[in-house]
């Protein structure tokens, strides 16, 4: 139990529902629809946003097939990916107590990938370590995940989450890496209706991180190299002759503090402000038993603000958000030198001659976003989102002559829904349409696999494309519950004018993805 | 008017504790300094003539420091008479060496390793360098496809006199994963050799086996026909290492066999491993048979440091080699070095199981007879991954 906190509160809502009401029953197929625009606090850090949900009772299975085809992607991911997911959630609210939960589970597949033989380490962690040995990878994610609010006073809210994420992936490819991860994220949180409409929030959060990665070579008659990444394309090596199973692993933590100001007008009108802020670290250390070598210290310092405004009435409902972020990645690389320990029975030892931070990181984002809903009786007939991002990134490395890399970008896309009624029947209908842009790019990099890594990295980052997305959701209610199949698909394409590689030109990414779902 | 005040409350309350919340987010440590990431070093090579010369008789020494991990190269070339270069580096540790012909028979060589993680002096003690009358010209040990017995290496006369064979001594040194273990209690590497695996040596007793200048005798492993198998046809080859008791059954083919004079673990191959490594080859004083040699306890040692060695080691003193060439494994990064500096001062990549070789450059083909380079130091007098040409010599200058 201690392994998986979660399962007590998931058991509670999996096999203790109760008895549903005939207008819950109408919103089932559309719950995620009305919880993005009902509930202000939908996107909110504060776990105590479960309270607000304007979704009754339910639990929601789903099984899906996911098929992703293209050279269309980052450097350090496959062209050719399947993978199968089932998961089950709910929801169940009692007298002052609401619960939540979700269990999921994914297994795939992802074909001649290389360059990253990390799982779960943050996406800005410029301390990669990988191979150049294009391998399938067989991965595993398994989430699971708890909530629960409390409202002990008429003007309090607490509420508690935790996460837990774990995943496994291996390869069997020389040299064949395992790499193990984990995130453990307990987030409290509490709400203070002051009266008026007016509430302020206060929740935290706190994730523990860990990941190991080894590898296993059974053919030694071939030497392989290990690439210790350290950002922008810099690296270390260390090839098998010296270590054969190279492992490495990664500890870390991320706390986070968020404020929430609220007010709901009460005619529709309602209006969320808040702010967030993060420290995280990852420290990768490697050698295991054998030896000891830094791998290189990560930290993160992140803060934005948002804003949520909503109006309408039981007709339409507006949602408008806008934002900020801002983060700061800083990686620590030591200089280490090796020498062989007498005290240690000659075993190799590294010793730091010297530490500094070697790559810095500045993002900052400022993102809008708009969604229409149009009402029948509660629930939508029809749905507009549209969004769009600015990002603006600056990198330096500080090696040599001095690195850098920047560039500005805008991310957009519009979608729209259609829901359809029959009887019992129900039919969602999407398309969409994205794309992105860069503004400004440049980067000066080392020679070293800058052809192979570097430049189509940040082709990749900076490319134009274009994209459209269609869906199709169909479920019938027999009984007490919904069944349905949905399909989905989604293509973007390569525009650019390959800036700094050709190898993304005629380039495309599609996505396909079939399922069958049970709600009741 | 109660709900405006409300407001007001709750938003300078929101405000003072955003406030907070961010009042630590900029550590103020901005440490680009406006020098877009620059970091370097600088590494200042002094260099030191060798015994009996003057620091004016220096001729123009090229100097090179390599770091291998970052794979980044420094070469500068001194006036004549320099005796300092000073480069600008990044941090790291960097093989230095430094070459420069004196006369067409003599060349200074010299190399040290300097960790540059502040602004550094490296000093350079130069050795005078004759040419040695026997060179290794060739040197194949990768295999190719794992055939693992096609490896080979050529000896050839690079002198204008008659060279004997006899007693000449071909030894190996595994390649190293971890910096050189073999030094004495003060961390000087020892000035001798630890050879591993078979220790050879050819036949005679004085002046059976002359090798005419600009000759050279291919020395197989295996002396059969390898190249339905990719490699090279060695069914011509001059001599064979055959060992009768190795741990892999061996055969004994038609060319005349080198005599074993040690074999450590039973191996049953000479030469370096596959992934480099270090080759020697030797002669010992007028009055020592290798057998001799090999018979006295004294010149065999484990490994120090290590408590549980139990591994006995030919020692080859420095003194008594003619040549020596050191090989390392392409993939790898980061090079620890066997061969003392005055023996050999560099390196040759090579690729493991790549049916390529390694050549000692030309210098020039006068009379149709071909000149072999030998300043002591493999990074440049090697070419690497060449195509298998036992017995045949180049018939231009590289």
């Amino acid at each position: 139990m201690k392994r998986y906190p979660g399962t007590a509160l998931c058991a509670l809502l999996l096999f203790g529902g109760g008895t549903l009401r005939a207008q819950q029953k109408a919103q089932l197929p559309v719950y995620q629809e009305i919880e993005r625009s009902g509930n202000l606090y939908s996107r909110s850090h504060n776990p105590s946003a479960l309270w607000f949900s304007p979704v009754g009772n339910l639990l929601d299975f789903h099984a899906d097939y996911d098929i992703r085809r293209g050279d269309l992607h980052d450097v350090d991911e496959s062209s050719k990916i399947n993978a199968f997911g089932v998961g089950i959630s709910g929801q169940q609210r009692f007298n002052k107590v609401i619960c939540s939960g979700s269990i999921a589970y994914n297994d795939g597949k992802e074909y001649a990938r290389r360059w990253n033989s990390t799982l779960q380490i943050a996406d800005d962690n410029p301390f990669i370590l990988g191979d150049s040995i294009p391998s399938d990878f067989n991965t595993q994610r398994f989430n699971l995940s708890g909530t629960v609010a409390y409202k002990p006073l008429e003007r309090l809210i607490l509420a508690l989450k935790l996460d837990y994420n774990t995943g496994s992936s291996a390869n069997q490819t020389d040299p064949r890496p395992k790499t193990d991860g984990m995130h453990f994220v307990i987030t409290p949180g509490v709400q203070y209706l002051m009266g008026g409409g007016f509430s302020l929030g206060l929740s935290g959060g706190f994730d523990l991180m860990s990941e190991s990665i080894s590898h296993e070579v059974i053919d030694p008659r071939e030497s392989y190299v290990y690439f210790r990444f350290n950002g922008l394309g810099d690296y270390s090596t260390i090839s098998t002759g010296t270590s054969l199973s190279y492992p490495r692993n990664y500890t870390g933590t991320e706390y986070t503090g968020a404020l929430q100001f609220a007010w709901d007008g009460g005619r529709g009108f309602a209006n969320l402000l808040e702010a967030t802020y993060a420290s995280s670290t990852q420290e990768a250390r490697d050698g295991g038993a054998a030896f000891t070598f830094l791998g290189g210290d990560y930290s993160r310092t992140s803060f934005g603000v948002s804003d949520r405004l909503r109006f309408g009435n039981s007709r339409r409902t507006h949602n408008v958000i806008v934002g900020w972020d801002h983060k700061r990645v800083e990686g620590i690389w030591y200089e280490q030198t090796a020498y062989v320990d007498p005290d240690k029975n000659n075993q190799l030892s590294y010793k730091v001659q010297a530490s500094g931070l070697k790559n810095k990181e500045t993002v900052s984002v400022f993102r809008a976003e708009y969604r229409f809903d149009k009402l029948r009786d509660g629930l939508p007939t029809f749905a507009l989102h549209a969004a769009g991002r600015y990002e603006d990134s600056e990198t330096t490395h500080f090696e040599g002559d001095g690195y850098n890399r920047s560039y500005t970008r805008i991310i957009g896309s519009v979608e729209a829904s259609k829901f359809f009624a029959f009887g019992r029947n129900r039919i969602t209908a999407t398309l969409g349409v994205r794309g992105a842009a860069p503004i400004t790019s440049s980067q000066h990099v080392q020679d070293r696999i800058k052809q192979a890594y570097t430049n189509p990295a940040f082709e990749y980052i900076t490319a134009t494309w274009i994209g459209g997305n269609a869906a199709v959701r169909y479920r019938r209610l027999f009984g007490k519950l919904w069944a349905g199949l949905y399909a989905e698909a989604s293509l973007k394409r390569y525009i650019g004018e390959g800036n700094y590689t050709d190898l993304l030109e005629g380039t495309d990414s599609r996505r396909f993805t079939f399922g069958v779902e049970i709600l009741f | 008017m109660k709900r405006t005040n409300l407001l007001a409350k709750a938003g300078l309350l929101f405000a003072a504790s955003a406030t907070l919340l961010f009042a630590s987010c900029d550590n103020g440590n901005d440490d680009d300094g406006g020098d877009n990431g620059s970091k370097k070093l600088q590494l200042t090579v002094n260099l030191t003539a060798p015994t009996g010369y003057e620091a004016s008789q220096l001729p123009a020494m090229t100097v090179t420091a390599v770091n291998s991990d970052k794979e980044l190269t420094y070469t500068e070339t001194t006036a004549a008479g320099a005796t300092s270069v000073t480069f600008e580096v990044s941090s790291g540790q960097y093989q230095i060496t430094a070459t420069g012909r004196y006369s067409t028979t003599i060349t200074f060589t010299g190399a040290a390793t300097a960790d540059v993680f502040d602004n550094k002096s490296a000093a350079v003690t130069l050795t005078e360098v004759n040419k040695s009358p026997l060179v290794f010209k060739e040197v194949y040990s990768t295999s190719y496809n794992y055939k693992l017995n096609d490896t080979y290496m050529e000896i050839v006369n690079n002198s204008d006199e008659v060279q004997y064979l006899d007693q000449v001594i071909i030894g190996a040194m595994t390649v190293l994963a971890k910096p050189n273990p073999w030094v004495d209690a003060s961390g000087t590497q020892l000035d001798k050799y630890p050879l591993y695996g078979i220790v050879a040596a050819f036949p005679g007793t004085g002046k059976e086996h002359p090798l005419q200048p600009g000759e050279s005798v291919v020395v197989a492993n295996d002396a059969k026909d390898w190249s339905a198998d990719g490699a090279a046809n060695l069914a011509n080859a001059d001599w064979e290492c055959y060992v009768p008791d190795a741990g892999q059954a061996d055969a004994d083919y038609d060319a005349p066999n080198l005599e074993i004079v040690y074999n450590l673990e039973n191996q049953r191959r000479l030469g370096p491993g596959f992934f480099g490594g270090g080759l020697v080859l030797a002669k010992l004083p007028e009055g020592m048979t290798p057998s001799q040699f090999a018979a006295n306890s004294d010149n065999f040692m484990t490994e120090p440091n290590k408590v549980d060695a139990t591994q006995l080691y030919f020692m080859l003193p420095s003194e008594y080699l003619l040549d020596a060439v050191e090989m390392y494994d392409a993939t790898e990064s980061t090079h620890y070095h066997t061969l003392l500096a005055r023996d050999d001062a560099g390196f040759a990549a090579v690729s493991g199981f790549s049916g390529k070789s390694i050549r000692r450059k030309v210098t020039k083909v006068e009379g149709g007879r071909a000149y072999y380079q030998d300043t002591n130091n493999t990074t440049n007098d090697f070419l690497t991954e060449q195509p298998l040409t036992p017995g045949v010599h180049p018939t231009q200058a590289d």
